[in-house]
């Protein structure tokens, strides 16, 4: 029945019908006595490859691992983000400051100074000229580092 | 030793230390049906032999998962199918060429291959087969070369037999055109 559909719809086609269907393509001599044993050494070396990093887990396979470890990670910043903060340790964001107090805080300058910049204190309060090329002389004489330069111009 | 049954070689492939045997033994039953296809498909030994072993390799990591719902056979077909199509998609891919040149580049390591041994009709059939799409190439050589049932193609490639019917028609005019025009030009 197979062959008889076959040639129905090949009826129109009598070149394609009269065509010996032979394998034309050479195969290496000894290719499939070698092949099984070679597709099957790779088989056994990809097992071994996959399973490696993996024995303590046992036969768990490490695409539900990754899954799990994902969606472990998505819990953790999740929870971190939007965690609500105790009202006995306000957040950053619940401090209120205004510019007056940021501006006039009350805060002893020089000690923010100290805090902040411990060299600053140590250094002598020169009082530059106003010509330019004096004031990189004098800047290049004193060797100071070129951030705390450009901070202080 | 005769062929063991699918039953049989699934029933060997199951028990650990049998495994490897199973494994032998299933790839010595069917590499050849396979590799007529894959060769076909991507006509060089080098690239077939490499495909064939992709298909191997597959069958190895599913083989724990294969449901007998269907063939064995049909299973490792459809695998040598897909992965057949995928090696011809990443040669365009890695090529950065038109499937016209893909076509022109199979055509000539099939004129240039040392191990093809057909006739010159047989090689005008060949050359015709290679300027088919990929899919219809497919569809030609299950059915023409390899004289599978439609349902089974079905199977193969999760396409409806009425599709495949369709596919198979267009292509078997367009080879007997070619062919036809290929010996009145050449005579």
């Amino acid at each position: 029945m197979q062959q008889h559909d076959e040639h129905d719809e090949l009826t129109g086609a009598p070149t394609l019908r009269s065509l010996p269907r032979k394998n034309p393509f050479v195969v290496p001599e000894g290719f499939f006595d070698r092949f099984p044993h070679a597709v099957q050494q790779q088989a056994i070396e990809a097992q071994r490859t996959a399973g490696r990093g993996w024995h303590l887990f046992g036969r768990v396979p490490p695409t539900r691992l990754v899954l799990g470890g994902v969606a472990a990670l998505a819990v953790a910043i999740a929870s971190w983000t939007f965690w609500p903060a105790s009202p006995d340790e306000p957040g950053i964001a619940e401090v209120p400051w205004t510019s007056e107090e940021l501006l006039h805080g009350g805060y002893d300058v020089e000690l923010l100074y100290t805090e902040l910049h411990p060299d600053l204190v140590e250094m002598d309060v020169v009082a530059l000229p106003d010509d330019d090329a004096t004031v990189l002389a004098y800047l290049e004489g004193q060797n100071l580092p070129l951030d705390l330069l450009i901070e202080q111009l | 030793m005769g062929d063991l049954s699918e039953s049989e070689l699934l029933a060997l492939f199951r028990v650990e230390e049998s495994r490897n045997r199973a494994f032998n033994l299933l790839v010595r039953q069917y590499q050849q049906r396979l590799y007529g296809f894959i060769r076909r498909m991507v006509t060089d030994h080098d690239e077939a032999k490499d495909v064939l072993q992709n298909v191997f390799l597959k069958a190895w990591t599913g083989l724990d998962g294969f449901r007998a719902d269907s063939q064995l056979y049909t299973w490792l077909y459809r695998i040598a199918h897909n992965e057949s199509l995928n090696h011809l998609r990443r040669m365009k891919r890695g090529l950065f060429v038109s499937e016209a040149s893909v076509v022109e580049r199979l055509i000539t390591t099939l004129d240039s291959s040392e191990h093809f041994s057909g006739d010159a009709i047989q090689r005008k059939l060949q050359r015709a087969v290679m300027r088919l799409p990929d899919k219809q190439r497919a569809v030609f050589t299950m059915k023409y070369f390899d004289g599978m049932k439609y349902e089974t193609m079905s199977e193969v490639t999760g396409t409806s037999v009425g599709a495949l019917k369709s596919s198979y028609h267009i292509a078997v005019k367009k080879i007997e055109e070619w062919v036809t025009n290929d010996q009145t030009r050449s005579t």
